[in-house]
């Protein structure tokens, strides 16, 4: 498959990456901060959830303009793989956000902008598959599909980027952009936070590529 | 609210212990990132495992 032949160095990226984020997020030096306590490792495992996703529908955003402007069904198969593994991310960085607010903020779910706004996006984004099922004619499924998926990573950027920084947040952020700012996170904690980052949306890419195989194998069918 | 405060007042002299689930979050809440990472990595392999059956069901349909 043409699909796989480049996937070696993104597999072997993927696993390097990987193993010394795990080694790294449980062993390195964290900085000691109250309430956080140790739980500041979550950092490493969760956050990566949320870019892996957004990168991903991020590749199938693109893949649906392909389809727009190239009308070949095959971005329309790679924008729908993207999402589908891009949704299970989502859902692993709920899951684990929840764990992590139980012990931190003290509760599973707070009214906290970002997690609201992230709920809705991931509920978007299941709508979207609830509309790719209920039309049967493909081209059709496909071209209404990808002018939703573009429609829902335009609402994306709101809700999970805009929206949150522009209240009170939880979350580092609020008021102006968590990336450049060295309180929120120093040297050591950059240190393995971006291999993990990397090393998960090379996983990300790895779990697409596989899918992506088995639905263009079930379209030939 | 006023026998919460009633009660809080007591407890001060009295060094009553309120019980917590405080054996998960001991020894710094190490136990919550252990967690955490367990519920990614069986989230993954669930997920590999679907698209293995998927993968194996099709070739069944041949």
């Amino acid at each position: 498959m043409e699909e796989l032949k480049n996937l070696k160095y993104i597999k072997l990226f993927s696993v390097s990456l990987l193993i010394y984020a795990f080694i790294g997020g449980f062993l390195f030096d964290v900085p000691a901060l109250p309430i956080l306590n140790e739980s500041i490792r979550v950092l490493y495992f969760h956050v990566p959830m949320w870019f892996t996703m957004i990168f991903l529908l991020l590749i199938s955003c693109i893949n649906s303009f392909y389809f727009i402007s190239r009308k070949k069904i095959i971005y329309d198969t790679k924008s729908y793989t993207y999402t589908s593994v891009a949704v299970f991310f989502g859902f692993l960085g709920i899951l684990s956000g929840m764990i992590w607010a139980k012990f931190t903020w003290g509760s599973f779910w707070t009214n906290d902008p970002k997690l609201n706004g992230s709920a809705i996006t991931l509920l978007i984004y299941l709508s979207y598959f609830l509309l790719r099922s209920s039309i049967s004619d493909e081209i059709k499924k496909a071209k209404i599909s990808s002018v939703y998926n573009i429609f829902a990573f335009a609402m994306l950027i709101p809700l999970i980027f805009i929206l949150p920084r522009m209240t009170d947040s939880l979350h580092p952020g609020s008021g102006g952009n968590p990336g450049f700012n060295v309180y929120d996170m120093n040297a050591q904690l950059r240190m393995v936070f971006y291999p993990s980052v990397l090393g998960f949306i090379f996983l990300g890419i790895w779990i697409s590529k596989l899918k992506l195989v088995l639905n263009v194998l079930k379209n030939d069918n | 609210m006023i026998i919460e405060m009633i009660i809080n007042f007591l407890s001060f002299f009295l060094n009553i212990q309120v019980e917590m689930a405080d054996t998960f979050r001991s020894d710094g809440k190490i136990y919550v990132v252990i967690l955490v990472a367990l519920i990614i990595l069986i989230g993954i392999f669930l997920y590999l495992y679907r698209i293995e059956k998927k993968i194996n069901d099709m070739n069944k349909n041949k």
